[in-house]
């Protein structure tokens, strides 16, 4: 929380593509990655440029986003339960799986666990219900066992296929 | 002559509508194969698609299959996200994935998903199935979150032995018990053996899941309640949680407190106490609450009717959200009316300091309908900065009466602002939320459809 009167620090962060991103300290903070280069460069220079090499600009401007509106909802206490809930809805639901994938690799390397967490849970929620066929294909599993070898899985395992109607 | 020139006309008339009509029916008959046509070019576009996405490794809308890039750490994220019995059943996706379900650390288990025709509940199964997991799973990985969904019976006690002796062995840090637990007891053993536990979650439980009515994991940061029955025996002060002291999270949701005798007092202890959840809570007799939690920071009240609390101060409180959700006008005298006015005036003396206060139609119209208990008496809330206003779908005549804006918000230094919302639709998208997390009492579906 920066004092009255006091500049907001500003974080200057670059992206693999080569795009600078000027963040409030307190949104970039919430990137583990960010928060220990500095933890570990405590004299580092106001205007210290943090490379991230495995991030693009496109997912980050979306987890810069998404960051700055969970930074606020905390500093308004948990009244914005609702509006947390609402929020994360609203943001994921115009992502293509595209667009989730990348944002899941960008949270994943800056290690911002509340978002991978929201993150990951969409990707299973999208996958409930699904065919083996279906899952293979949006993971892009090659599916390697001959079907012998796919057999005698399923047998190996028939007690976690157990217990349900046969339809 | 005249006449035999119409007689000649109007066949030709009638000649020329049938060609048109025909005509317009022939064009019909050569728009629907065209129709036809068009589907057909749908189709084949379609299995274009498909073949197109089989051979390029394209997802659908030109996407890049996912798991190219994703680390065996992100696939055990989002699989903690599924129920263990198709987080199993993924082995047989690939060779990848044969063995990935056994490093996982997140176990969720749901009878429902054995549950068929021939065996509800699906106790047989599903007993067997999490036994399965135990052995077969690698034992060198901690289990961080077990959760156990399941309608218990006295019978299975040698079975949840079992579970016990298992889960000692791991640092549990999140306990889940879902289902039906009227029957069981916590042992005692799983209470001292992982102190690890920092979250607990316990559903549909009866007097005797904890001993002597108390918490005594003195780790645990937060605990949920559901649906339970607490046991009331001592005639003193029923203080449940002061067993547990680091408690940040409590949340009490349609627990019932009743025993043998009345009793004057339920505190609510927590020295540590961030947040606070009430919802539905059922009491038996004429019954206190005091809220002894100086951290306090939110506070949720959703109730039919206010309660009575004890007035304490808690200088910490941030956020209130008070919700009741009977109409006033269905009480069924005046003097009710009166005694929850009353109740409710005394329970906002202890929320003085909130800075956003959140507030369900019913709540205010209790208030309007107590002219006297809220009329020239001092507003309690002196650092509001927020009120809002939750009006149920339906509810046309939303007027708040001057003199109950004048309480709610005259002694506010910071000029509180003044939030109606429409409640249902955000209601419905809180529930499309709600299910769609793993907090949730929904029970699972089905990962895989196999």
């Amino acid at each position: 929380m920066s004092k009255l009167g006091q500049a907001k620090r500003i974080i200057f962060l670059k992206t693999a593509d080569g795009q600078l991103f000027e963040v409030d300290e307190p949104v970039a903070m919430e990137f583990e990655i960010v928060k220990s280069f500095f933890d570990e460069n405590e004299d580092a220079a106001d205007d210290t440029v943090v490379p991230l090499p495995n991030v693009s600009a496109e997912p980050l401007a979306g987890i810069i986003e998404f960051c700055k509106a969970h930074v606020e909802f905390r500093a308004n206490g948990a009244a914005g339960k609702d509006e947390v809930k609402k929020f994360n809805a609203e943001y994921i639901k115009e992502k293509s799986n595209e667009q989730l994938k990348e944002l899941i690799l960008a949270a994943n390397y800056l290690n911002i666990k509340e978002m991978l967490d929201f993150l990951t849970e969409t990707i299973a929620n999208r996958l409930k219900n699904k065919s083996v066929e279906y899952v293979r294909a949006f993971f892009g599993i090659e599916n390697d066992f001959t079907p012998q070898e796919e057999e005698a899985v399923r047998k190996e395992y028939e007690w976690a296929f157990e217990g349900v109607d046969e339809d | 002559m005249k006449f035999s020139f119409l007689m000649k006309k109007i066949p030709l008339f009638l000649l020329i509508s049938l060609l048109s009509y025909l005509y317009l029916l022939s064009q019909y008959k050569t728009n629907m194969p065209k129709r036809g046509k068009k589907v057909k070019e749908f189709e084949d576009y379609q299995l274009y698609n498909t073949r197109m996405s089989k051979r390029n490794k394209m997802w659908k809308d030109d996407q890049q299959p996912m798991l190219s890039n994703f680390s065996d750490d992100i696939l055990r994220h989002i699989l903690s996200f599924v129920d263990t019995k198709y987080a199993v059943q993924t082995c047989v996706l690939s060779k990848r994935f044969k063995n990935l379900w056994k490093t996982l650390s997140h176990l969720t288990f749901d009878n429902m998903n054995f549950s068929n025709r021939m065996n509800i509940g699906g106790g047989y199964y599903f007993r067997k199935f999490v036994l399965h997991v135990f052995s077969h799973r690698d034992q060198s990985i901690n289990i961080d979150t077990f959760s156990l969904a399941y309608d218990y019976s006295r019978k299975d006690e040698s079975f949840m032995n079992e579970v016990t002796n298992y889960l000692v062995l791991y640092n549990i840090e999140e306990l889940i018990f879902r289902g039906h637990w009227v029957d069981f007891c916590l042992p005692v053993e799983l209470i001292i053996k992982c102190p690890s536990i920092k979250s607990l979650e316990m559903n549909g439980f009866g007097s005797e899941m904890l001993p002597g009515g108390f918490c005594f994991f003195m780790g645990l940061k937060k605990l949920h309640l559901s649906g339970g029955l607490f046991p009331y025996i001592s005639q003193n002060h029923f203080d449940p949680f002061s067993s547990c002291p680091n408690l940040k999270s409590l949340y009490l949701g349609k627990c019932f407190l009743g025993g043998s005798s009345e009793f004057s007092v339920f505190r609510i202890s927590g020295p540590q106490l961030v947040d606070l959840g009430i919802f539905n809570l059922y009491l038996v007799g004429h019954c206190r609450i005091e809220v002894c939690t100086p951290m306090l920071t939110s506070f949720t009240l959703m109730h039919s009717l206010p309660l009575s609390f004890t007035v304490v101060d808690l200088p910490a409180l941030r956020n209130a959200n008070v919700q009741f959700s009977s109409p006033p006008s269905l009480y069924h005298s005046n003097k009710i009316r009166k005694a929850a006015a009353y109740d409710l005036t005394n329970m906002f003396r202890i929320l003085c300091h909130a800075q956003t206060l959140t507030l369900s139609y019913y709540t205010i119209e209790i208030l309007s309908n107590a002219p006297n208990k809220v009329k020239h008496k001092p507003s309690p809330f002196t650092e509001l900065k927020k009120l809002k206003v939750k009006v149920q779908h339906g509810e046309n005549s939303t007027k708040i009466p001057a003199y109950v804006l004048k309480y709610l918000l005259s002694a506010s230094a910071y000029g509180a602002s003044l939030e109606v919302e429409q409640s249902w639709l955000l209601e419905r998208g809180h529930r499309l939320a709600a299910t769609a997390s793993r907090g949730c009492n929904s029970r699972a579906r089905p990962f895989l459809a196999l």
